[in-house]
Parts: structure tokens; C-alpha cells; sequence
């Protein structure tokens, strides 16, 4: 399915009592493009955590997701050899190089210099012995007494850009340090691993199972993984996980309504939507073992989905790991085929966020796994299209949930009667926050902190996404999220593919769109400036009529009203709306006046200029004006601005007020 | 005494109170009316002219304080946390001087009035206050017994790779705490009546006393503070379910569920009320048996003489 760059073979013993793995590589990488390539590069991502010169600690001071790095027991990797297959020793040939920031002591990309280069077309075999020691669980990896999580462990080549791909202009290698706010990026490939662990350890990993080979005297196993048409390699060891394994059928998990129905929305026949069977690993605590059922349904539901709507899942096997207390830094994070999930000891019935990780880091299979955008350079591509989709799944199959509030591990929020929110709500709330510091696209390092990285990375382009949703429509933005797929699977899209993508399939140009959200920083905000309301009264003062002059008192004024009502004549109002747009971003929007007998006026406004005034004579005076009615544009700063109604709710307040009066008279002493 | 007839002539006093009921419940909800007024006046601010009130009263969505948030830069929590906290204290100390007066009427069996209320509440106020800060230090201690056993089990299961054992224990803590805050209260309580009963000005000296009074009583003391409470948790729950229940879908059934509401915190008044002249009833009979049971009778007759 992929072009199948780099092959590894791994041969990984884990040493529980030392926290070390002792690994031993041989690597194949092709070189794609049409220049010899004198010098590899690699990734030793472990010594960011060597000590607090690394770029990673000095970035994130320690601290990531709400995690602190253990200061008493350091990660990482050493190299111990390193020859290229049939020829000569290359350790001399190694030198560390620091190519984003000028950091001499980070120790996290090496480069090689070869004694030949590699010709256009070749390929060059390494061997590599490697010794890795993991840290305390912290950003992803590491280990929590007997549990391991091992990710970003082995020496892993950087990407060879050639000329034309994605943004290079030149051929290159694109490895970058690690940094506290970025992920990963890589070619695909085939990984052949086999690891060593205690026979007693319960060891998943990437790709389908082999193997499994005692060796009685040392009571250790060898389990051997393979898979093909990934770009990372990561595993998991613990004596104490309950390892349980179910089928996703299709032919069960989807109705003939659900995949008819999602043929119609992507105009395809149904056949085009047919799923295979995968199997499911779950890896889980003893403690958590009655959440059992909510992780295969969450994991269910995301192959079902993501399959129906982007693509089948190829793989054989999706592996879930629940990592234990105390290991929440191993928590959320995907690797190909593998994914860790996170949970607490009691998550309520109704509080989702047990499904929403699960299905959040399923998500990468397609966001990251698939299509392999660079996580480095355009984390949204990732990360946000799979808030988006994430959003979508779980705010669909389960609906409203409880945020997690937890008294003695027992969640409470049912109890209390706390209200119920959408992930797309969540996530709203989140991007409102936005500070205008950063673009979208922007390098993970380079935000302005770690709040506008996530911000940038999840939220930001999640609300950007559903709202481009809103405004061409479900069926156009399902037809481009599927072609977004079925067209860069296996590749390295960019973020200006996706707008090309976006204009070729809408068939409009949407670079306005791009430019202002996803390139730009400005804000956007349209407000109801003000509603005037006047009856038409008869005006006073001095009239020529007929060659003389009427002069309109007060008591002349109210003699004709009269008149005119008793004429039956109608009363008419002259209304005056102006709208605002109050941020520097434009949008198309919709205004709805509504009278207070019932007639609806609907106004286009492409929102360019600062403001737009509309007036209008009516026999009935105005009850409401609303900007973008229905709530399509979800990056627009504040809904509350958007109307105006002439006479405020009453029960709102009065329900708020009493409520919050209660509650008061509740928790005072 | 037994815990039923201290409440049967608690009750029959609280009932010819009626006035303080309705001290306490104003006192009460004036200072609540505070901080629900200012937030409904920020709610009003923001959507007093918004067609998405209606939405957002049928069903909050967290995006309006998003919204909020980022109009106000960013969520103001130190300014929202002192509020709160002064709000928690104006109504601590408000209630502290009505319990002088309470005390006044309840410990001395005298018949409720202004003079003999408010002239009970200036009187017992600086004693009481002073009692309640060393109450507090005495908090303080139970939160360090807290922590401590908090840290000792993190030494032990923090670093492990199970919760249970840390929840379980949070468990044992919460119950821990709760049976020591139970007992400083009733520390509290019934020094507060010594104090009252017997016009003491020495909150300190009367504290470790009263510490053996409740130790050696425990049984009678407890129990009837654990019936009140009771009531008052069980009237808490009604509260909390009836709102949840009851749909708030016009003004009129707001203000109906507001009135049983209120009618709930008159109940929650009531019974703390009737705790106070129950605890005074209990602890004048047991003072009174202390004495005539002791083999030299003391100087002066009642318990809280001899505690004295």
C-alpha cells in the first residue's frame, strides 16, 4: 500500500530490573529521490530526557499534559555500534547536530556522514546496537514500576525530502530535535521486532503477533511483531495486564441503514463502503477490567466510522493499552495499530471521555497513522482534524455528557445535577480563549506556549473545520474529507494540499477561508450594532401647501392620527438595523429580522465592510435581528453579540437567579 | 437524657421561636442574594438583549462562558476565589453573632425578643468569635492529621501502579475527618453554651474542658447531633432532587420550585435551630446529673459549674 521506504528489523531484550532495552537494529532506506544523498540522519528522541539541557526540558521546563518528568531517573539512548551492512564501522562518522535552535547540548538528531553516498534509487543497510533507558513515564514513554511503555526508543531515520515534496525545494532531510509542543514524523515501512521480556510479562505492540517462544531456562519470551505500511514501531510490558481479545465484525457493528445512509451522503455506491474484520486487543488494569465493555464499544465505534466515513481500516489488529495509576504521561498517545487509552478508577456512566480518548487516538490511525502529515511542522493536519472527526463520533453515538467531577475517586456530576456538554461545546469553549498569538500552521516549536500550541493544534482547527462544515454543507465536506484520505493515504500531504483539495472539491475558492483561519491570525466577530424602532408619527412644524404655509401643532398632529386610525389606515415603523463586524476577519454571513406579528426578513451580508446599515417600513415592529441564526459560524467570537430582542427572556434570569440563590443558601455556613 | 426527649423540648422551644427562624433564614439569604445577584447581573450584561438567553436557559452550554471568559481576558480566578471566600466569611461571622443571641434565649430558657436576642448576640459575640479562631487552630490540627495520613499513604501506594489502595484509604480519611470535624463541632457547640449559660469570658479554658465533657458523652452528644444532621442532609438531598426533577420551563414554576426550595432551607434553619436548643436541653440535664452523681458535690450546683 505504501512505497516502503525503510525496512527495520529489530531484535529488543527488556531488562525489568534495569529499565533498559538492549536493542539491536538493521535498517534498510531507499533513497527516493534523483540526487545522492551523502549523509543519513536519525532520530534519538530518549535524550530529550537525558538531563535539563535538552531542548524538550528547557521547553517545557520539565512539565508536560500535567505531568512533571522525574528528576531522579533520566532517559536515554546510546549508540553502541553503527556500521553499514558489508562495509566499515560509521561511529566515528556520528556527530549531533541541532538543526532549529542553537542548542549544542541537545543530543536528540545525529547525523551521519557516509563514506559513499547513496545513488538515486539505492538503498543502504545499517547495523545499529543501541542501548535505550527508559524514564519514569513522562511525554508518552517510560516506565511505572513493572509496566513499560516504550515509544520513541530505537534510532529512526529521519525523512529525505526530495525537491517537490511537500514544501522542499531542494532535497533535504527533514529531522527535527524533539521539542516539548511536537510529534513525530517518518516514512513508511516495514518493522520486523522481536522483543524479549519476562515469560510472565504481558508484551502487545505494533503490528500482528507472530511468535511467541520460550526460552525455559531464563523464563524469558520472544515475541515477535510484523507489520507493514507504518512509520513507527512502539510496544508494551506488564506483568499485570489482562489481555482480551474481540472480533469487530461488520457485518454486525453497521446497519444496512447506517452504511446506506453514509453512501448517500458521500454520493458513493455502497459497496465502495465495505469494512473488514480487525481484531481487537485490549490490554487493561485489573482494576479497570469492568470498563472492559466501554473500551471495545468506544474502539467499535471508531472503526465503524472512520471506516464508513474516510476509508476501511487496513490492518489486522488495533491494540488498546490502558496504562496503570500513576501513568497518566503513557496516556492518550497513538502509534500505528497501537494506541493507549486513559480512564480513572470510577468514570461515570455518562461522562465520555473513556470513549472520546479511545476513539480521539484511534483517529491517528487515519490522522497521522495513514495520512502521514508532519506533526512537526503542521500539527493541526493531525491533531485537529481528529478533534473534528473525534467531535463528530462522539457527539453523535453518545451525545451530552458529564465533565468528570470526582469526590474520593466517585464520580458525583449525575448526582449533582451538573448540566451535560457536547465535546463540540468543550471545544468551542476552548477556542474562544484564543489569544490571536498564532497562525494555524505554524512549526510545534514556535508557538507562543504550550496553552496557544494545543490551542493552535486541536481546538482552533477543530472549530475552523466544523464551521468550513457548516458552511458548504455535510455532504460536500464528508466527499472532501474522504478524498482527503483515499487521495494522500501513505503520503505526506501538506496543509495548502488540503486547501487545493478544499477548492477542487467545492468547486469555489476557498483560499479567503485559508488565508484568514488557517494562515492568518485575526479575529472574527459580527454583532447586531443597534435596532431602532419608531412609529411614524405625524411631524411637526411649518408646511408650503397649496401657496400658504400649514403650521402642525402638537393638537393638529394627534387631530390627524386620529383621523388615520379612524380610516383604518395601519400604523407603519420605520426599523434601522446596523450590523458590526467587530473583528478584523470577514465572513459571509445571514441576518434574520423577525416582527412581532410573525413576518421574517432574511438579509445576505458578505461582511466585508465595517458595518451595514438596513432599513425598512413595516406594520409591525421588529421583536429580534439575528446574525447567522441557525449558529453555523462557530468561529465567531461571541453568540451572545449576534441578536437583539426588543424585549429581554424573563425566565432565564429569574431560573438563574434562584438557582444560584439555592445554591447559595446550600454551601454558606 | 435520652436523644428523643432533648429533641421533644428542643422542638417545643425552636416552635415558640418563630422569630428566630426567620432571623436566621434573612440573614441567610441576604448574604446568598450577594454573589446570585452578581452573577445573574454578569449574565444579564452579556445576554440581557440575546436571543441566546432562551437557548441557554433551557440548557446551559459551557460555550457562553467561554464567551465570557474571553471577554473578561481570561477567567479571573483569584478575584472570583476571594469573593467567594469573603462571601463564606461574612456569612460565618453573621452567623456566629446570631448564635449569641440564639444561645441567649435557648441556654438561659428565656422567651424570644429583639432586646433579649440582639442584647444576647452583642454580649456573646467576641467570646464566640474568640472560640471560633480557636476552633480553628484546632481545624488547622485536623487538617495536619489529614495531610499526614494523606502523605503516609502516598509513601506507601503513591508510587504503585493502583488506585484502589489510595481511594480506599481516601475512604478511611474522609470517614476520619468527618468524625473529627463532627467532634470539634460539638466542641464547638457545647463551649459555645458554657460560655453563654454561665456569662464565662475564658473561650480558651472552657475548650479543654468541654473537650472531656464531649469525650466522657459522646454517645448522647454524638447521637443527637448525628439524628439533626441527618435531617439536614436528608431536607439538602430533597432540595438538590426536586430541582432536578421539577422542569423550570416557565417563570411561574421557577418561582414555585423556589418556594418549596425555600421552604426546604427554612426546614434546614429549623433543624439547626432546634440542634442548638436540643444540645442546650442535653447538656443542662447531663450537667445537672454530673453533679448530683459526684460524691462531693460541687460548690455550685450544674455541670457546667463544675466544669467551670
Amino acid at each position: 500500500m505504501s512505497d516502503q521506504v525503510v525496512r527495520y528489523q529489530i531484535g529488543a531484550r527488556l531488562d525489568p530490573a534495569g529499565k533498559t532495552i538492549t536493542g539491536r537494529e538493521t535498517l534498510s532506506w531507499r533513497n527516493e529521490s534523483a540526487a545522492a544523498v551523502p549523509e543519513l540522519r536519525f532520530h534519538l528522541y530518549l535524550n530529550a530526557f537525558q538531563n535539563e539541557k535538552s531542548t524538550f526540558i528547557r521547553e517545557s521546563g520539565g512539565q508536560l499534559r500535567g505531568d512533571t518528568m522525574s528528576k531522579d531517573d533520566w532517559g536515554y539512548i546510546e549508540i553502541k555500534r553503527m556500521q553499514e551492512a558489508g562495509g566499515g564501522d560509521l561511529m566515528g562518522a556520528i556527530r549531533f547536530v541541532h538543526p532549529d535552535d542553537d542548542n549544542a547540548d541537545d543530543r536528540t538528531v545525529i547525523a551521519v556522514a557516509l563514506p559513499r553516498p547513496v545513488p538515486p534509487g539505492g538503498t543502504i543497510t545499517l547495523e545499529i546496537d543501541f542501548l535505550s533507558k527508559l524514564p519514569k513515564v513522562f511525554a508518552r514513554t517510560g516506565y511505572r514500576q513493572d509496566f513499560f511503555m516504550v515509544g520513541q526508543w530505537f534510532p529512526k531515520i529521519g525523512v529525505y525530502e526530495k525537491a517537490g515534496d511537500r514544501y522542499a525545494t531542494r532535497g533535504g532531510w527533514n529531522c527535527h530535535q524533539f521539542h516539548a509542543n511536537t510529534e513525530f514524523y517518518a516514512d513508511y515501512g516495514v518493522y520486523d521486532v522481536s522483543i524479549t521480556a519476562p515469560s510472565n510479562y504481558v508484551v502487545g505492540a505494533t503490528g500482528v503477533e507472530q511468535s511467541a517462544v520460550e526460552d525455559p531456562r531464563s523464563r524469558q519470551t520472544t515475541h515477535r511483531f510484523y507489520q507493514e505500511d507504518v512509520h513507527d514501531f512502539a510496544w508494551t510490558a506488564s506483568p499485570h495486564y489482562i489481555r482480551i481479545e474481540r472480533l469487530f465484525d461488520p457485518a454486525r457493528a453497521v446497519t444496512p441503514a447506517e452504511a446506506a445512509a453514509t453512501a448517500r451522503l458521500l454520493g458513493l455506491p455502497p459497496d465502495r463502503l465495505r469494512l473488514q474484520p480487525v481484531r481487537m486487543i485490549l490490554l487493561i488494569q485489573p482494576e479497570h477490567r469492568w470498563q472492559a465493555d466501554r473500551h471495545f464499544r468506544a474502539i467499535e465505534n471508531g472503526l465503524k466510522w472512520w471506516g464508513l466515513w474516510y476509508g476501511a481500516y487496513p490492518y489486522q489488529t488495533i491494540t488498546v493499552v490502558n496504562p496503570p495509576y500513576g501513568a497518566n504521561g503513557a496516556a492518550g498517545m497513538e502509534y500505528p495499530t497501537l494506541i493507549t487509552a486513559g480512564t480513572n478508577w470510577w468514570p461515570g456512566r455518562e461522562e465520555y471521555f473513556v470513549e472520546g480518548v479511545v476513539i480521539h487516538e484511534f483517529g491517528h490511525q487515519y490522522w497521522y497513522g495513514m495520512v502521514g502529515t508532519n506533526e512537526f511542522e503542521e500539527s493541526w493536519l493531525d491533531e485537529g482534524f481528529n478533534t473534528y472527526s473525534t467531535d463528530k463520533i462522539v457527539d453523535m453515538v453518545y451525545g451530552a455528557g458529564y465533565v468528570p467531577v470526582h469526590i474520593l475517586g466517585v464520580p458525583v456530576s449525575e448526582f449533582l445535577g451538573v448540566p451535560r456538554f457536547t465535546f463540540g461545546e468543550i471545544d468551542r469553549l476552548a477556542y474562544l480563549q484564543y489569544g490571536k498569538h498564532d497562525p494555524v500552521v505554524r512549526n510545534g516549536w514556535q508557538y507562543y506556549d504550550t496553552f496557544q500550541y494545543g490551542l493552535n493544534s486541536y481546538v482552533r482547527p477543530g472549530t475552523l473545520l466544523r464551521t468550513l462544515e457548516n458552511y458548504l454543507g455535510a455532504p460536500a465536506m464528508a466527499r472532501i474529507m474522504r478524498a482527503w484520505f483515499e487521495r494522500y493515504r501513505f503520503h505526506h500531504p501538506t496543509s495548502v494540499d488540503f486547501e487545493k483539495l478544499v477548492n477542487e472539491m467545492a468547486g469555489r475558492d476557498m483560499t479567503w477561508f485559508f488565508d484568514q483561519f488557517v494562515f492568518g491570525t485575526d479575529w472574527l466577530n459580527y454583532k447586531v450594532g443597534s435596532v431602532a424602532c419608531d412609529p411614524f408619527e405625524v411631524k411637526l412644524g411649518s408646511y408650503a401647501a397649496g401657496g400658504k404655509r400649514i403650521v402642525i401643532d402638537q393638537k393638529a398632529a394627534d387631530r390627524i392620527a386620529k383621523e388615520r386610525r379612524k380610516r383604518g389606515e395601519r400604523q407603519l415603523y420605520r426599523i434601522v438595523v446596523k450590523l458590526v463586524r467587530d473583528g478584523e476577519s470577514v465572513f459571509p454571513v445571514e441576518m434574520r429580522m423577525t416582527l412581532d406579528d410573525g413576518e421574517t426578513v432574511n438579509e445576505k451580508w458578505d461582511g466585508r465592510e465595517r458595518w451595514r446599515r438596513y432599513e425598512y417600513t413595516k406594520a409591525s415592529p421588529v421583536k429580534s435581528v439575528e446574525i447567522d441564526p441557525e449558529r453555523k459560524i462557530l468561529l465567531d467570537g461571541s453568540f451572545a453579540d449576534n441578536s437583539y430582542v426588543t424585549q429581554p427572556a424573563a425566565l432565564p434570569f429569574v431560573k438563574w437567579f434562584a438557582n444560584l440563590l439555592c445554591w447559595f443558601q446550600m454551601v454558606l455556613p | 437524657m435520652t436523644i428523643r426527649l432533648a429533641l421533644r423540648r428542643g422542638v417545643r422551644v425552636v416552635n415558640r421561636a418563630i422569630g428566630l427562624w426567620f432571623l436566621f433564614y434573612a440573614s441567610l439569604t441576604l448574604v446568598a442574594a450577594l454573589p446570585a445577584a452578581a452573577l445573574t447581573a454578569i449574565a444579564f450584561h452579556s445576554l440581557g438583549h440575546s436571543a441566546w438567553a432562551e437557548t441557554l436557559g433551557r440548557r446551559l452550554n459551557l460555550e457562553w462562558i467561554g464567551e465570557l471568559a474571553a471577554v473578561y481576558g481570561a477567567m479571573p480566578v483569584q478575584p472570583v476565589m476571594a469573593a467567594a471566600i469573603g462571601a463564606f466569611a461574612i456569612s460565618a461571622v453573621v452567623q456566629l453573632f446570631l448564635l449569641g443571641g440564639a444561645l441567649e434565649i435557648f441556654a438561659k430558657r428565656r422567651w424570644f425578643g429583639a432586646a433579649t436576642f440582639f442584647g444576647g448576640c452583642g454580649r456573646n459575640f467576641w467570646r464566640l468569635f474568640r472560640l471560633a479562631l480557636y476552633c480553628l487552630i484546632l481545624l488547622a490540627a485536623v487538617y495536619g492529621i489529614d495531610a499526614g495520613l494523606g502523605a503516609a499513604a502516598e509513601k506507601i501506594w503513591g508510587q504503585g501502579t493502583e488506585a484502589t489502595p489510595l481511594i480506599h484509604w481516601g475512604w478511611f480519611r474522609a470517614a476520619l475527618d468527618l468524625l473529627l470535624l463532627g467532634w470539634l463541632n460539638l466542641i464547638f457547640d457545647y463551649t459555645a453554651i458554657h460560655l453563654v449559660a454561665e456569662d464565662n469570658r475564658k473561650p480558651f479554658r472552657s475548650l479543654w474542658r468541654t473537650f472531656r465533657f464531649t469525650w466522657t458523652n459522646f454517645g448522647q452528644i454524638a447521637g443527637l447531633a448525628a439524628v439533626l444532621w441527618i435531617i439536614r442532609l436528608a431536607l439538602t438531598a430533597a432540595s438538590v432532587g426536586i430541582t432536578q426533577v421539577f422542569p423550570q420551563l416557565s417563570v411561574g414554576a421557577v418561582l414555585v420550585l423556589l418556594l418549596v426550595r425555600q421552604g426546604l432551607v427554612v426546614g434546614r434553619i429549623w433543624s439547626r435551630l432546634l440542634l442548638y436548643a436540643s444540645q442546650c436541653e442535653m447538656y443542662d440535664e447531663i450537667a445537672e446529673a454530673t453533679a448530683l452523681a459526684s460524691p462531693e458535690p460541687t460548690r455550685q450546683p450544674g455541670a457546667w459549674r463544675s466544669l467551670a
